[in-house]
Protein backbone atom coordinates (compact mmCIF):
# COMPACT_ATOMS: atom_id res chain seq x y z
CA UNK A 1 0.00 0.00 0.00
CA UNK A 2 1.48 3.36 -0.98
CA UNK A 3 2.21 5.91 1.66
CA UNK A 4 -0.71 8.20 2.25
CA UNK A 5 -0.06 11.70 3.38
CA UNK A 6 -2.70 13.61 5.23
CA UNK A 7 -2.59 17.30 5.87
CA UNK A 8 -4.30 19.22 8.56
CA UNK A 9 -3.76 22.93 8.17
CA UNK A 10 -4.87 26.06 9.85
CA UNK A 11 -3.36 29.14 8.31
CA UNK A 12 -3.05 32.19 10.52
CA UNK A 13 -4.70 34.88 8.49
CA UNK A 14 -7.72 37.10 8.58
CA UNK A 15 -9.80 34.07 7.70
CA UNK A 16 -8.27 30.85 8.92
CA UNK A 17 -8.65 27.92 6.56
CA UNK A 18 -8.82 24.27 7.54
CA UNK A 19 -8.07 21.44 5.14
CA UNK A 20 -9.07 18.22 6.80
CA UNK A 21 -7.98 14.71 5.82
CA UNK A 22 -8.32 13.63 2.25
CA UNK A 23 -11.59 11.85 2.53
CA UNK A 24 -11.41 9.53 -0.42
CA UNK A 25 -8.14 8.04 0.76
CA UNK A 26 -9.46 7.55 4.26
CA UNK A 27 -12.69 6.00 3.08
CA UNK A 28 -10.74 3.58 0.89
CA UNK A 29 -8.65 2.52 3.83
CA UNK A 30 -11.72 2.23 5.99
CA UNK A 31 -13.41 -0.01 3.43
CA UNK A 32 -10.40 -2.31 3.32
CA UNK A 33 -10.30 -2.68 7.04
CA UNK A 34 -14.04 -3.07 7.47
CA UNK A 35 -13.97 -5.97 5.04
CA UNK A 36 -11.07 -7.68 6.68
CA UNK A 37 -12.04 -7.10 10.30
CA UNK A 38 -13.56 -10.04 12.09
CA UNK A 39 -14.33 -10.47 15.73
CA UNK A 40 -12.43 -13.33 17.35
CA UNK A 41 -14.38 -15.39 19.80
CA UNK A 42 -13.14 -17.86 22.38
CA UNK A 43 -15.72 -20.19 23.93
CA UNK A 44 -14.37 -21.89 27.00
CA UNK A 45 -15.37 -23.93 30.04
CA UNK A 46 -18.97 -24.41 28.95
CA UNK A 47 -21.03 -27.50 29.59
CA UNK A 48 -21.89 -29.63 26.57
CA UNK A 49 -25.45 -28.38 26.55
CA UNK A 50 -24.47 -24.71 26.80
CA UNK A 51 -21.84 -25.21 24.10
CA UNK A 52 -24.51 -26.49 21.72
CA UNK A 53 -26.75 -23.49 22.43
CA UNK A 54 -23.87 -21.06 21.87
CA UNK A 55 -22.92 -22.81 18.63
CA UNK A 56 -26.49 -22.60 17.37
CA UNK A 57 -26.73 -18.90 18.22
CA UNK A 58 -23.41 -18.22 16.46
CA UNK A 59 -24.52 -20.17 13.42
CA UNK A 60 -27.63 -18.00 13.21
CA UNK A 61 -25.41 -14.92 13.30
CA UNK A 62 -23.14 -16.34 10.60
CA UNK A 63 -26.18 -17.01 8.43
CA UNK A 64 -27.19 -13.37 8.96
CA UNK A 65 -23.81 -12.24 7.60
CA UNK A 66 -22.00 -11.38 10.81
CA UNK A 67 -18.28 -11.87 10.52
CA UNK A 68 -16.43 -13.59 13.29
CA UNK A 69 -13.90 -16.32 13.76
CA UNK A 70 -12.80 -18.68 16.47
CA UNK A 71 -9.62 -17.57 18.15
CA UNK A 72 -6.85 -20.03 17.29
CA UNK A 73 -4.89 -19.08 20.37
CA UNK A 74 -7.71 -19.49 22.84
CA UNK A 75 -8.49 -16.60 25.11
CA UNK A 76 -5.17 -14.89 24.49
CA UNK A 77 -6.07 -12.86 21.42
CA UNK A 78 -9.86 -13.20 21.42
CA UNK A 79 -12.01 -10.07 21.35
CA UNK A 80 -14.97 -11.84 22.97
CA UNK A 81 -14.79 -14.58 25.60
CA UNK A 82 -17.77 -16.78 26.42
CA UNK A 83 -17.26 -18.22 29.89
CA UNK A 84 -19.23 -20.28 32.37
CA UNK A 85 -18.78 -18.14 35.48
CA UNK A 86 -20.10 -20.85 37.81
CA UNK A 87 -17.12 -23.16 37.36
CA UNK A 88 -13.64 -23.00 38.78
CA UNK A 89 -12.16 -23.16 35.30
CA UNK A 90 -14.43 -20.34 34.23
CA UNK A 91 -13.31 -18.24 37.15
CA UNK A 92 -9.70 -18.93 36.20
CA UNK A 93 -10.37 -17.94 32.59
CA UNK A 94 -11.97 -14.72 33.79
CA UNK A 95 -8.95 -13.89 35.96
CA UNK A 96 -6.66 -14.56 32.99
CA UNK A 97 -8.54 -12.24 30.67
CA UNK A 98 -7.57 -8.64 30.00
CA UNK A 99 -9.61 -5.53 30.75
CA UNK A 100 -9.99 -4.77 27.05
CA UNK A 101 -11.61 -8.13 26.22
CA UNK A 102 -15.37 -8.37 26.32
CA UNK A 103 -16.56 -11.21 28.56
CA UNK A 104 -19.94 -12.84 28.09
CA UNK A 105 -20.55 -14.68 31.34
CA UNK A 106 -23.10 -17.44 31.71
CA UNK A 107 -24.01 -17.45 35.38
CA UNK A 108 -26.74 -18.29 37.86
CA UNK A 109 -26.16 -15.12 39.89
CA UNK A 110 -25.76 -11.51 38.67
CA UNK A 111 -22.34 -10.26 37.65
CA UNK A 112 -21.07 -6.88 36.50
CA UNK A 113 -17.90 -5.05 35.65
CA UNK A 114 -16.17 -3.25 32.85
CA UNK A 115 -16.65 -5.03 29.55
CA UNK A 116 -18.66 -7.77 31.25
CA UNK A 117 -22.07 -8.88 30.01
CA UNK A 118 -23.85 -11.47 32.17
CA UNK A 119 -26.54 -13.87 30.98
CA UNK A 120 -28.57 -15.75 33.55
CA UNK A 121 -28.79 -19.49 33.16
CA UNK A 122 -30.49 -21.36 31.69
CA UNK A 123 -29.60 -19.72 28.39
CA UNK A 124 -31.94 -19.60 25.44
CA UNK A 125 -30.89 -19.54 21.78
CA UNK A 126 -33.00 -16.67 20.45
CA UNK A 127 -32.29 -14.19 23.23
CA UNK A 128 -28.62 -15.17 23.15
CA UNK A 129 -28.51 -14.57 19.41
CA UNK A 130 -29.99 -11.07 19.85
CA UNK A 131 -27.53 -10.26 22.61
CA UNK A 132 -24.56 -11.47 20.58
CA UNK A 133 -25.76 -9.44 17.61
CA UNK A 134 -25.76 -6.23 19.66
CA UNK A 135 -22.38 -7.05 21.13
CA UNK A 136 -20.90 -7.74 17.72
CA UNK A 137 -22.14 -4.44 16.29
CA UNK A 138 -20.69 -2.46 19.18
CA UNK A 139 -17.42 -4.32 19.16
CA UNK A 140 -17.11 -4.01 15.40
CA UNK A 141 -17.40 -0.21 15.47
CA UNK A 142 -14.85 0.00 18.25
CA UNK A 143 -12.51 -2.31 16.32
CA UNK A 144 -12.76 -0.18 13.18
CA UNK A 145 -12.09 2.97 15.14
CA UNK A 146 -9.08 1.54 16.95
CA UNK A 147 -7.59 0.13 13.75
CA UNK A 148 -8.04 3.42 11.88
CA UNK A 149 -6.16 5.17 14.65
CA UNK A 150 -3.30 2.73 14.17
CA UNK A 151 -3.29 3.32 10.41
CA UNK A 152 -3.22 7.05 10.96
CA UNK A 153 -0.20 6.75 13.22
CA UNK A 154 1.60 4.43 10.84
CA UNK A 155 1.06 6.71 7.89
CA UNK A 156 2.57 9.66 9.63
CA UNK A 157 0.27 12.64 9.47
CA UNK A 158 2.08 15.68 8.21
CA UNK A 159 0.90 18.91 9.63
CA UNK A 160 1.75 21.98 7.60
CA UNK A 161 2.21 25.29 9.35
CA UNK A 162 1.41 28.54 9.45
CA UNK A 163 -0.44 27.60 12.58
CA UNK A 164 -1.28 23.96 13.17
CA UNK A 165 -4.24 22.44 14.95
CA UNK A 166 -2.68 21.53 18.25
CA UNK A 167 -5.69 21.60 20.50
CA UNK A 168 -9.36 20.73 20.35
CA UNK A 169 -10.04 24.43 20.81
CA UNK A 170 -8.45 25.15 17.45
CA UNK A 171 -10.38 22.32 15.77
CA UNK A 172 -13.68 23.65 17.11
CA UNK A 173 -12.82 27.26 16.26
CA UNK A 174 -11.85 26.27 12.74
CA UNK A 175 -15.19 24.51 12.25
CA UNK A 176 -17.03 27.59 13.52
CA UNK A 177 -15.00 30.16 11.57
CA UNK A 178 -15.01 28.18 8.32
CA UNK A 179 -18.60 27.02 8.74
CA UNK A 180 -17.71 23.40 8.16
CA UNK A 181 -19.38 20.22 9.40
CA UNK A 182 -17.05 17.82 11.17
CA UNK A 183 -17.09 14.43 12.80
CA UNK A 184 -14.55 14.08 15.59
CA UNK A 185 -13.60 10.47 16.36
CA UNK A 186 -11.47 9.34 19.25
CA UNK A 187 -10.86 6.09 21.08
CA UNK A 188 -11.86 7.49 24.45
CA UNK A 189 -15.12 9.21 23.56
CA UNK A 190 -18.15 8.65 21.36
CA UNK A 191 -18.18 10.45 18.03
CA UNK A 192 -18.95 14.15 18.19
CA UNK A 193 -20.52 16.07 15.32
CA UNK A 194 -19.97 19.78 14.79
CA UNK A 195 -22.09 21.95 12.55
CA UNK A 196 -20.14 25.15 12.06
CA UNK A 197 -22.84 26.58 9.80
CA UNK A 198 -25.17 27.15 12.74
CA UNK A 199 -22.91 26.68 15.78
CA UNK A 200 -24.32 23.34 16.86
CA UNK A 201 -22.74 20.32 18.42
CA UNK A 202 -24.23 16.85 18.73
CA UNK A 203 -22.83 14.26 21.09
CA UNK A 204 -23.65 11.70 23.75
CA UNK A 205 -20.77 12.77 25.96
CA UNK A 206 -22.01 13.51 29.49
CA UNK A 207 -21.46 17.06 30.74
CA UNK A 208 -19.06 15.72 33.36
CA UNK A 209 -16.73 14.42 30.64
CA UNK A 210 -16.62 17.47 28.37
CA UNK A 211 -13.42 18.71 30.00
CA UNK A 212 -11.75 15.37 29.28
CA UNK A 213 -12.97 15.51 25.70
CA UNK A 214 -11.55 18.96 24.99
CA UNK A 215 -8.26 18.26 26.74
CA UNK A 216 -7.46 14.98 24.98
CA UNK A 217 -4.32 15.02 22.79
CA UNK A 218 -5.06 15.34 19.08
CA UNK A 219 -2.86 12.30 18.44
CA UNK A 220 -5.84 10.21 19.49
CA UNK A 221 -8.30 12.11 17.34
CA UNK A 222 -9.44 11.73 13.75
CA UNK A 223 -11.42 14.54 12.14
CA UNK A 224 -13.67 14.00 9.13
CA UNK A 225 -15.27 16.73 7.10
CA UNK A 226 -18.90 15.95 6.30
CA UNK A 227 -21.59 17.42 4.10
CA UNK A 228 -24.07 19.76 5.77
CA UNK A 229 -26.89 17.29 5.31
CA UNK A 230 -24.97 14.59 7.15
CA UNK A 231 -25.11 16.43 10.46
CA UNK A 232 -28.87 15.93 10.74
CA UNK A 233 -28.50 12.24 9.92
CA UNK A 234 -25.70 11.53 12.37
CA UNK A 235 -27.05 13.70 15.18
CA UNK A 236 -30.37 11.91 15.31
CA UNK A 237 -31.16 10.90 18.91
CA UNK A 238 -28.16 12.85 20.19
CA UNK A 239 -28.09 15.78 22.52
CA UNK A 240 -27.76 18.87 20.31
CA UNK A 241 -26.53 22.00 21.99
CA UNK A 242 -24.84 25.26 21.15
CA UNK A 243 -21.22 24.83 20.08
CA UNK A 244 -20.48 27.88 22.23
CA UNK A 245 -20.89 25.85 25.42
CA UNK A 246 -18.04 23.51 24.46
CA UNK A 247 -15.98 26.29 22.88
CA UNK A 248 -16.05 28.11 26.20
CA UNK A 249 -14.86 25.05 28.11
CA UNK A 250 -12.22 24.30 25.47
CA UNK A 251 -10.83 27.83 25.66
CA UNK A 252 -10.66 27.81 29.45
CA UNK A 253 -9.05 24.37 29.57
CA UNK A 254 -6.81 24.42 26.47
CA UNK A 255 -5.55 28.00 26.23
CA UNK A 256 -2.92 27.58 28.92
CA UNK A 257 -2.24 31.31 28.85
CA UNK A 258 -1.62 31.45 25.09
CA UNK A 259 -3.50 34.16 23.27
CA UNK A 260 -5.48 33.06 20.21
CA UNK A 261 -3.93 34.10 16.86
CA UNK A 262 -4.68 37.63 15.60
CA UNK A 263 -5.21 38.93 19.11
CA UNK A 264 -3.04 41.24 21.13
CA UNK A 265 -2.46 42.27 24.71
CA UNK A 266 -2.37 45.90 23.62
CA UNK A 267 -5.53 46.40 21.60
CA UNK A 268 -8.41 47.91 23.56
CA UNK A 269 -11.31 45.51 23.92
CA UNK A 270 -14.70 45.49 25.59
CA UNK A 271 -17.26 42.87 26.46
CA UNK A 272 -20.29 42.92 24.21
CA UNK A 273 -22.30 40.94 26.77
CA UNK A 274 -21.67 38.99 29.95
CA UNK A 275 -20.91 35.29 29.62
CA UNK A 276 -23.61 32.96 30.98
CA UNK A 277 -21.56 31.77 33.94
CA UNK A 278 -24.14 29.42 35.42
CA UNK A 279 -23.87 27.19 32.40
CA UNK A 280 -20.16 27.60 31.76
CA UNK A 281 -17.16 26.70 33.82
CA UNK A 282 -15.69 29.75 35.47
CA UNK A 283 -13.49 31.04 38.25
CA UNK A 284 -14.47 33.80 40.69
CA UNK A 285 -11.95 36.21 39.15
CA UNK A 286 -13.79 35.96 35.84
CA UNK A 287 -16.68 37.88 37.37
CA UNK A 288 -14.30 40.70 38.23
CA UNK A 289 -12.84 40.67 34.71
CA UNK A 290 -16.29 40.65 33.14
CA UNK A 291 -17.45 43.53 35.32
CA UNK A 292 -14.47 45.67 34.29
CA UNK A 293 -14.66 44.82 30.59
CA UNK A 294 -18.41 45.41 30.51
CA UNK A 295 -17.88 48.91 31.81
CA UNK A 296 -14.96 50.18 29.73
CA UNK A 297 -12.69 49.39 26.80
CA UNK A 298 -9.14 48.64 27.92
CA UNK A 299 -6.25 46.47 26.80
CA UNK A 300 -5.51 43.13 28.40
CA UNK A 301 -2.29 44.57 29.80
CA UNK A 302 -4.25 47.37 31.47
CA UNK A 303 -6.81 44.87 32.69
CA UNK A 304 -4.07 42.92 34.40
CA UNK A 305 -2.79 46.04 36.16
CA UNK A 306 -6.26 47.12 37.18
CA UNK A 307 -7.55 43.77 38.42
CA UNK A 308 -4.42 42.11 39.77
CA UNK A 309 -5.60 38.86 38.20
CA UNK A 310 -2.70 36.78 36.76
CA UNK A 311 -2.24 37.35 33.04
CA UNK A 312 -2.63 33.64 32.27
CA UNK A 313 -6.16 33.65 33.73
CA UNK A 314 -6.98 36.87 31.89
CA UNK A 315 -5.89 35.32 28.60
CA UNK A 316 -7.87 32.12 29.25
CA UNK A 317 -10.96 34.20 30.01
CA UNK A 318 -10.37 36.45 27.01
CA UNK A 319 -9.94 33.50 24.64
CA UNK A 320 -13.18 31.97 25.91
CA UNK A 321 -15.11 35.23 25.54
CA UNK A 322 -13.58 35.76 22.11
CA UNK A 323 -14.41 32.23 20.99
CA UNK A 324 -18.10 32.76 21.78
CA UNK A 325 -18.25 36.20 20.11
CA UNK A 326 -18.50 38.28 23.26
CA UNK A 327 -15.55 40.58 22.55
CA UNK A 328 -15.56 43.84 20.64
CA UNK A 329 -12.22 45.30 19.60
CA UNK A 330 -12.27 49.05 19.97
CA UNK A 331 -10.54 50.98 17.22
CA UNK A 332 -10.05 54.34 18.84
CA UNK A 333 -7.39 55.07 21.39
CA UNK A 334 -8.76 54.71 24.91
CA UNK A 335 -6.01 56.31 26.97
CA UNK A 336 -8.66 58.42 28.62
CA UNK A 337 -10.52 56.58 31.34
CA UNK A 338 -14.12 55.83 30.57
CA UNK A 339 -16.77 57.92 32.28
CA UNK A 340 -17.93 56.07 35.36
CA UNK A 341 -20.01 56.51 38.45
CA UNK A 342 -18.17 58.06 41.38
CA UNK A 343 -15.87 55.53 43.01
CA UNK A 344 -17.47 53.64 45.86
CA UNK A 345 -16.34 54.50 49.34
CA UNK A 346 -13.88 52.29 51.17
CA UNK A 347 -16.61 51.54 53.69
CA UNK A 348 -18.97 50.35 50.99
CA UNK A 349 -16.25 48.31 49.36
CA UNK A 350 -15.51 46.69 52.70
CA UNK A 351 -19.17 45.81 53.11
CA UNK A 352 -19.29 44.17 49.69
CA UNK A 353 -16.20 42.11 50.50
CA UNK A 354 -17.80 40.96 53.76
CA UNK A 355 -20.98 39.94 51.95
CA UNK A 356 -18.91 37.93 49.49
CA UNK A 357 -17.06 36.21 52.33
CA UNK A 358 -20.29 35.47 54.18
CA UNK A 359 -21.73 33.76 51.12
CA UNK A 360 -18.48 31.88 50.51
CA UNK A 361 -17.79 33.66 47.24
CA UNK A 362 -14.31 34.24 45.83
CA UNK A 363 -11.34 35.31 47.94
CA UNK B 1 -30.09 49.65 56.43
CA UNK B 2 -28.11 47.56 53.93
CA UNK B 3 -30.35 45.58 51.66
CA UNK B 4 -30.42 43.67 48.40
CA UNK B 5 -33.66 43.86 46.47
CA UNK B 6 -35.11 40.95 44.53
CA UNK B 7 -37.68 41.91 41.94
CA UNK B 8 -39.40 40.51 38.91
CA UNK B 9 -42.82 39.43 37.72
CA UNK B 10 -45.18 37.03 39.45
CA UNK B 11 -43.87 33.49 39.48
CA UNK B 12 -40.28 34.38 38.60
CA UNK B 13 -38.92 32.83 41.80
CA UNK B 14 -38.12 35.83 44.03
CA UNK B 15 -39.34 34.26 47.25
CA UNK B 16 -37.65 30.98 46.37
CA UNK B 17 -34.34 32.69 45.55
CA UNK B 18 -34.29 34.60 48.83
CA UNK B 19 -35.01 31.38 50.67
CA UNK B 20 -32.12 29.68 48.89
CA UNK B 21 -29.49 31.92 50.49
CA UNK B 22 -31.05 33.41 53.62
CA UNK B 23 -30.49 32.20 57.15
CA UNK B 24 -34.15 31.83 57.89
CA UNK B 25 -37.13 31.07 55.70
CA UNK B 26 -38.43 34.31 54.21
CA UNK B 27 -41.23 36.04 56.04
CA UNK B 28 -43.88 36.50 53.44
CA UNK B 29 -47.01 38.46 52.85
CA UNK B 30 -48.59 35.94 50.54
CA UNK B 31 -52.34 35.78 50.15
CA UNK B 32 -54.61 33.74 47.97
CA UNK B 33 -54.50 34.82 44.35
CA UNK B 34 -57.90 35.97 43.17
CA UNK B 35 -57.10 37.82 39.96
CA UNK B 36 -55.82 36.66 36.58
CA UNK B 37 -52.65 35.34 38.19
CA UNK B 38 -54.53 32.65 40.10
CA UNK B 39 -53.98 30.26 37.20
CA UNK B 40 -50.27 30.89 37.42
CA UNK B 41 -49.90 30.68 41.19
CA UNK B 42 -52.02 29.81 44.16
CA UNK B 43 -50.63 32.62 46.28
CA UNK B 44 -49.01 35.99 45.56
CA UNK B 45 -46.94 38.50 47.55
CA UNK B 46 -48.82 41.67 48.36
CA UNK B 47 -46.22 43.65 50.27
CA UNK B 48 -42.78 42.07 50.44
CA UNK B 49 -40.77 39.00 51.28
CA UNK B 50 -38.13 39.45 53.87
CA UNK B 51 -35.16 37.56 55.19
CA UNK B 52 -31.54 38.31 55.94
CA UNK B 53 -27.98 37.10 56.15
CA UNK B 54 -25.65 38.03 58.99
CA UNK B 55 -22.06 39.00 58.35
CA UNK B 56 -19.16 38.04 60.57
CA UNK B 57 -19.16 41.36 62.35
CA UNK B 58 -22.87 41.02 63.11
CA UNK B 59 -24.08 43.35 60.36
CA UNK B 60 -27.34 42.21 58.86
CA UNK B 61 -27.84 42.34 55.10
CA UNK B 62 -31.55 42.47 54.52
CA UNK B 63 -33.02 40.62 51.57
CA UNK B 64 -36.26 42.05 50.27
CA UNK B 65 -38.48 40.58 47.62
CA UNK B 66 -40.86 43.01 45.96
CA UNK B 67 -44.39 42.05 45.08
CA UNK B 68 -44.53 40.95 41.46
CA UNK B 69 -47.87 42.37 40.48
CA UNK B 70 -47.77 45.80 38.95
CA UNK B 71 -50.63 47.07 41.08
CA UNK B 72 -48.32 46.82 44.07
CA UNK B 73 -45.57 48.79 42.32
CA UNK B 74 -45.89 51.64 44.82
CA UNK B 75 -43.95 49.32 47.14
CA UNK B 76 -41.00 49.14 44.76
CA UNK B 77 -39.67 52.65 45.42
CA UNK B 78 -40.19 52.26 49.13
CA UNK B 79 -38.28 49.00 49.23
CA UNK B 80 -35.31 50.20 47.16
CA UNK B 81 -34.49 53.10 49.46
CA UNK B 82 -31.04 52.42 50.91
CA UNK B 83 -30.59 49.36 48.77
CA UNK B 84 -27.16 48.06 47.71
CA UNK B 85 -28.27 46.58 44.37
CA UNK B 86 -30.98 44.79 42.44
CA UNK B 87 -31.52 41.16 41.49
CA UNK B 88 -34.05 40.96 38.66
CA UNK B 89 -35.56 37.53 38.06
CA UNK B 90 -37.45 36.85 34.84
CA UNK B 91 -39.52 33.77 34.16
CA UNK B 92 -38.56 32.54 30.70
CA UNK B 93 -41.77 30.59 30.48
CA UNK B 94 -43.77 33.79 30.15
CA UNK B 95 -45.26 34.67 26.78
CA UNK B 96 -42.95 37.70 26.39
CA UNK B 97 -40.12 37.53 28.92
CA UNK B 98 -38.03 40.10 27.10
CA UNK B 99 -40.77 42.71 27.36
CA UNK B 100 -40.99 41.90 31.06
CA UNK B 101 -37.25 42.40 31.45
CA UNK B 102 -37.51 45.79 29.74
CA UNK B 103 -40.41 46.80 31.91
CA UNK B 104 -38.56 46.14 35.14
CA UNK B 105 -35.32 47.70 33.92
CA UNK B 106 -37.29 50.86 33.13
CA UNK B 107 -39.25 50.75 36.39
CA UNK B 108 -36.05 50.54 38.44
CA UNK B 109 -33.94 52.69 36.14
CA UNK B 110 -32.90 55.26 38.73
CA UNK B 111 -32.03 52.65 41.33
CA UNK B 112 -30.01 50.68 38.77
CA UNK B 113 -28.12 53.79 37.70
CA UNK B 114 -27.16 54.51 41.29
CA UNK B 115 -26.25 50.94 42.16
CA UNK B 116 -26.35 47.98 39.80
CA UNK B 117 -28.40 45.03 38.60
CA UNK B 118 -27.97 41.37 37.75
CA UNK B 119 -30.59 39.46 35.76
CA UNK B 120 -31.48 35.85 36.43
CA UNK B 121 -33.55 33.92 33.91
CA UNK B 122 -35.53 31.21 35.65
CA UNK B 123 -37.38 28.15 34.36
CA UNK B 124 -34.71 27.61 31.79
CA UNK B 125 -35.23 23.87 31.73
CA UNK B 126 -38.50 24.28 29.92
CA UNK B 127 -38.82 24.10 26.17
CA UNK B 128 -39.19 27.67 25.05
CA UNK B 129 -37.97 29.81 22.23
CA UNK B 130 -36.29 32.67 24.09
CA UNK B 131 -32.57 32.15 24.56
CA UNK B 132 -30.07 34.01 26.68
CA UNK B 133 -28.77 35.49 23.44
CA UNK B 134 -32.18 37.05 22.86
CA UNK B 135 -32.05 38.79 26.23
CA UNK B 136 -28.54 39.99 25.56
CA UNK B 137 -29.49 41.25 22.10
CA UNK B 138 -32.23 43.36 23.65
CA UNK B 139 -29.80 44.74 26.23
CA UNK B 140 -27.38 45.53 23.43
CA UNK B 141 -30.09 47.46 21.62
CA UNK B 142 -30.69 49.40 24.83
CA UNK B 143 -26.90 49.92 25.11
CA UNK B 144 -26.84 48.16 28.43
CA UNK B 145 -24.44 45.41 29.43
CA UNK B 146 -25.73 43.63 32.53
CA UNK B 147 -24.97 40.14 33.78
CA UNK B 148 -27.65 37.75 32.48
CA UNK B 149 -27.55 34.17 33.72
CA UNK B 150 -29.77 31.13 33.47
CA UNK B 151 -30.55 30.21 37.06
CA UNK B 152 -32.61 27.84 39.11
CA UNK B 153 -34.09 29.93 41.90
CA UNK B 154 -34.08 26.87 44.13
CA UNK B 155 -30.34 26.41 43.72
CA UNK B 156 -28.21 28.04 46.41
CA UNK B 157 -25.19 28.01 44.10
CA UNK B 158 -27.07 29.72 41.28
CA UNK B 159 -28.46 32.44 43.54
CA UNK B 160 -25.04 32.96 45.14
CA UNK B 161 -23.59 33.40 41.66
CA UNK B 162 -26.14 36.13 40.98
CA UNK B 163 -25.15 37.92 44.17
CA UNK B 164 -21.47 37.45 43.39
CA UNK B 165 -21.94 39.01 39.96
CA UNK B 166 -23.87 41.88 41.51
CA UNK B 167 -21.04 42.49 43.96
CA UNK B 168 -18.52 42.45 41.10
CA UNK B 169 -20.58 45.04 39.23
CA UNK B 170 -20.88 47.22 42.33
CA UNK B 171 -17.16 47.12 43.01
CA UNK B 172 -16.13 48.41 39.59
Amino acid sequence: MSKITHTLTIQASQQPIINVYKIYQRNYLKKLFVMSMEIKIAVTTLSEEDSKIISSALQMLADAGKKFTTSLRGIIDAHLLVIDADTEQGDHALQSSTAGQVKLLLATSPASGKNIVAVKKPIEIQSLKLLLEKLFDKMHDQLVRTTMMQVQTEHKVEIQQSTSCKTMLQVLLAAKNNKTVLRICSTQFPDVFIDGTNNSMASTIPQTEVVGFVKQPLDNVVVDQLKSSEFAVHSNKMNIQSLHNTLWVAAIECSNGQLLPDNSLDIPIKLRAWPNFTRNSFKPEYLQLAAILAKQAITLSQLQQLSGVPLKEIINFYNAAHAVDLIDKVEKDTNEPAATKPAISAQKKGLLVKIALRLGLGK
Amino acid sequence: MDKIIFTGPVGAGKTTAIGAISETPPVGTDVQCTDQYRQLKEKTTVAMDYSYITLEDGTRIHLYGTPGQERFSFMWNILTQGGIGLVLLINRDHSDPIAQMEFYLDAFKDFINETGVVIGITRSGMDNNTSIDDFQQKLLQRQQIFPVFEVDARSTDDVKLLIHALLAVLQV
